[in-house]
């Protein structure tokens, strides 16, 4: 059965559109047909990951809510546009689609003055998985606590949170972590990001799981590499040897893992 | 209390129209956010489906069919669920509450003027590629 996996995290900044692109590419390199849906309308970004701008993505998900366009019109097949670089280019022939959200002002400006039929999104949601057959559907929602991320959170079978090892980032995780207890996730991990090297990375890890009473499937490390590449390109593909790399393939094991 | 007098003393105190939020599914006892869980899923889920998925909880966490079917109405009463079909069609999809628009988004005031200037951006940068491009090919001469 197809699962939805929500990437999410309570503050901003903490590396969610990179790793949503980086889990879903490395699952759509593992043979499984994947979809990514924008769902942040308000501050859309994962499409500058797959080398796309407000002309090339074509049909939006804003379009698709206003009833303008079937949701399987919005979908664009990466694997068929991966474009040069050296990440993406292995993408090439792979199932991967992205739904994405627009970047023009005066769309997001719309959505967010008219609203929109949470109802709509939820049938685009499940629609996307039919249309397309997907095993898997990454949802990158918007930070913090809002309708479509609670949408997002219910619906999924598997929940993502990130956060980075910050007191602040610590405190929003809390409550992340309980409405996702409340909402009855079935599989709720915690992928700590931007850990400083220095730091034992395993104590880390126990240390956390302990405060959170959820299994943390990774600390991946603050690396200026990925700050170099600069959303650019798709990082585990373009340096597998990284160890930011190497922490993104083992969430993506945890992810096959539960089907 | 029973689930359903639970869920009756919940809905009467709210006055809410046009259906559930994300919030008021939190607040739903956890026999019922399961459901709704399950009928998000689904977008439609006949009544057997919910019969079947209750059946397979652990016995202490199940409810009666006629618990079930109460909390149901209670919930199409609400405007949280939509009823669908009848007899052995019966069925059930979620409702949810629309997202509501806000006037006070700053993207309301610079929205448009965001526009055009990506629009300008995109522009000089192609005439400046086509410039480049240009340079290194002379144009045709007149015979």
């Amino acid at each position: 059965m197809s699962k939805i996996v929500s990437i999410h995290s309570f503050r901003g900044g903490t590396g969610k559109s990179n790793t949503t692109a980086n889990l879903a590419a490395q699952v759509a390199l593992a043979g499984k047909r994947v979809g990514i849906v924008d769902t942040d309308i308000q501050s859309p970004g994962i499409h500058v990951l797959f080398g796309l701008d407000g002309v090339s993505m074509g049909h939006t998900l804003n379009e698709y809510l206003r009833g303008e366009v079937p949701i399987e019109e919005v979908a664009f097949n990466i694997g068929d546009h991966t474009g040069d670089v050296s990440g993406r280019v292995k993408l090439a022939g792979q199932a991967l689609y992205l739904f994405p959200s627009s970047i023009k002002g005066s769309e997001i400006s719309r959505v967010l003055k008219d609203g929109y039929d949470a109802n709509k999104l939820n049938e685009g949601l499940q629609d996307m998985i039919k249309t397309l057959n997907l095993d898997y559907l990454f949802i990158d929602t918007h930070p913090g606590l809002n309708e479509e991320t609670l949408l997002s959170i219910s619906i999924s079978d598997i929940l993502i949170l990130i956060m980075r090892p910050d007191n602040q980032d610590f405190q929003g995780t809390a409550v992340t972590v309980d409405i996702a207890k409340l909402l009855l996730v079935d599989h709720l991990h915690l992928l700590v990001n931007k850990a400083l090297s220095r730091y034992d990375f395993g104590h880390l890890k126990a240390e956390i799981e302990g405060v959170f009473d959820t299994p943390v499937a990774a600390v991946l490390p603050l690396t200026e590499d990925m700050v170099e590449n600069a959303s650019g390109d798709i990082f585990s593909l373009a340096f597998p040897d990284h160890p930011w790399s190497k922490g993104i393939r083992q969430v993506v094991d945890t992810i096959l893992k539960i089907g | 209390m029973s689930l359903f007098d639970k869920l009756q003393s919940e809905l009467d105190d709210r006055n809410e129209e046009g259906g559930i939020s994300t919030v008021d599914l939190l607040e739903l006892p956890e026999s019922l956010r399961r459901i709704m869980r399950h009928m998000l899923r689904a977008v439609t889920m006949p009544r057997k489906d919910v019969l079947t998925l209750v059946a397979s909880w652990p016995e202490k966490d199940r409810i009666s069919e006629e618990e079930l079917d109460k909390a149901l109405k209670s919930l199409v009463h609400q405007g949280w669920l939509i009823e669908m079909g009848e007899g052995d069609l019966l069925g059930y999809r979620v409702n949810l509450r629309r997202k509501k628009g806000s006037q006070l988004s700053i993207f309301n005031t610079i929205g448009e003027k965001i526009d055009e200037r990506m629009e300008a951006a995109r522009k000089a940068a192609e005439e400046k590629a086509a410039q480049e491009g240009g340079e290194g090919t002379p144009p045709p001469e007149d015979e």
